[in-house]
C-alpha cells in the first residue's frame, strides 16, 4: 500500500529545500521575503546664493552672475557696489547631501526664480527681479555642470548652484530675496 | 519609495498531493495553511516586520500568522493534485540609522486535513 503523501516547495529565490511528510499529511517550505532599504538621501542648505551688493544704471539694464564655482562678473549696467566687488559677499548657493553611500542620485533645480524685494527707506515692495541660467555643480561630478551624481563612500557629496540675477535700468535701491528648492532623489 | 532593482512580487508556493493510488475518482482536499508566526528582521538600524499576509487561495484574504486558515482545494482528478498559491504581504520598517538588506524567513505550513 501507498500512503497519500504531501509536498509543499516554495519557488522563490534562495530557498531551503522543501520538506515532505511522508504521513503525518503536513508540509512545510521555507520562503523568503527579500526587501533593499536604502538610507533615506538628503539635501541641507549651507549656504545662500548670495549676489552681493551691486548698482542699476539708471539707463541700462545688467545682469549679474554668479559662477557655481564661486566667481561672479557683471554686466550691462550692473556692477558691484565696492571696487573689484570685495564688499559684495557674493558666494553661490551650497547644499550638503547624505544617503547611502555609493548610490547614483539626481537633482531637481528650477531653472529660474523670482526674487522679490523692499525698497530701502520706504519698506514698500521693489518689482521682482528675474533670476534665471541656474547652474548645478556637484562636486562628485568633476566633468562639469549636471544634476546626476554619486555619494561617496561615506554618503556624502555636495552641491553648489550659481545663477544671474537681471537688473533692470533704474532698479531702486532695495533688499531682495528669492527662494531656491531643490528636490534630491536616488536614481 | 520605490528604486531601481528588482520589481517586488509575491512568494510563490506549490502544493502537491500524492493520493497514494491510481483510483479514477474526482477528489477534493480539505486542507489548513499556516503562517508560524510574524516574520521580522533586525538588520542594524533597520528593523523590517511582515505582520500580514495576502494570499490567492480562493477563499483566504489574508493569512494571520498563528492562525490556522482552513480550504476546500477542488477539481482533483489525478493520482497527484498539486496548486500553487501566491503569498504577499506588507513590510513594515522601522530605521533609526542607516540601511540594510533584508532577508526574512518565511515559512508556510500546510496539512492536509482530510481527502473528500
Amino acid at each position: 500500500m501507498i500512503l497519500p503523501r504531501l509536498l509543499l516547495a516554495a519557488s522563490t529565490a534562495a530557498l531551503a529545500a522543501p520538506a515532505m511528510a511522508a504521513s503525518g499529511q503536513s508540509a512545510t517550505a521555507q520562503g523568503q521575503a527579500e526587501a533593499v532599504v536604502v538610507e533615506p538621501i538628503v539635501a541641507v542648505a549651507l549656504n545662500d546664493l548670495d549676489f552681493g551688493s551691486l548698482t542699476a544704471s539708471a539707463t541700462a539694464s545688467g545682469s549679474v552672475t554668479v559662477d557655481p564655482g564661486g566667481g561672479a562678473s557683471y554686466a550691462g549696467g550692473a556692477a558691484p557696489a565696492c571696487p573689484g566687488g570685495s564688499c559684495a559677499g557674493i558666494a553661490p548657493a551650497r547644499f550638503a547631501v547624505r544617503g547611502e553611500a555609493s548610490r547614483s542620485y539626481r537633482v531637481n533645480a528650477p531653472a529660474a526664480i523670482t526674487a522679490t524685494g523692499t525698497l530701502i527707506g520706504s519698506g514698500a515692495t521693489a518689482p521682482d527681479l528675474a533670476i534665471d541660467a541656474l547652474l548645478v555643480h556637484l562636486d562628485s561630478h568633476t566633468g562639469g555642470d549636471t544634476t546626476s551624481g554619486k555619494l561617496d563612500t561615506k554618503g556624502q557629496d555636495q552641491i553648489t548652484i550659481g545663477g544671474r540675477l537681471n537688473v533692470p535700468a533704474g532698479t531702486s535701491a532695495a533688499h531682495y530675496h528669492a527662494t531656491l528648492t531643490i528636490l534630491v532623489t536616488y536614481s | 519609495m520605490p528604486l531601481t532593482g528588482s520589481a517586488p512580487g509575491p512568494a510563490q508556493f506549490t502544493f502537491t498531493y500524492d493520493r497514494g493510488n491510481n483510483a479514477n475518482t474526482n477528489y477534493s482536499l480539505l486542507i489548513a495553511v499556516l503562517v508560524p508566526g510574524v516574520a521580522s528582521q533586525v538588520s542594524g538600524g533597520v528593523t523590517g516586520t511582515i505582520a500580514r499576509f495576502d494570499t490567492d487561495l480562493p477563499g483566504i484574504s489574508e493569512l494571520v500568522p498563528g492562525q490556522t486558515a482552513q480550504i476546500t482545494i477542488t477539481g482533483c482528478q489525478r493520482r497527484i493534485c498539486s496548486r500553487s498559491f501566491r503569498v504577499g504581504g506588507t513590510l513594515q520598517v522601522t530605521r533609526t540609522a542607516g540601511g540594510a538588506e533584508l532577508a526574512i524567513a518565511l515559512p508556510i505550513v500546510v496539512t492536509v486535513l482530510a481527502e473528500l
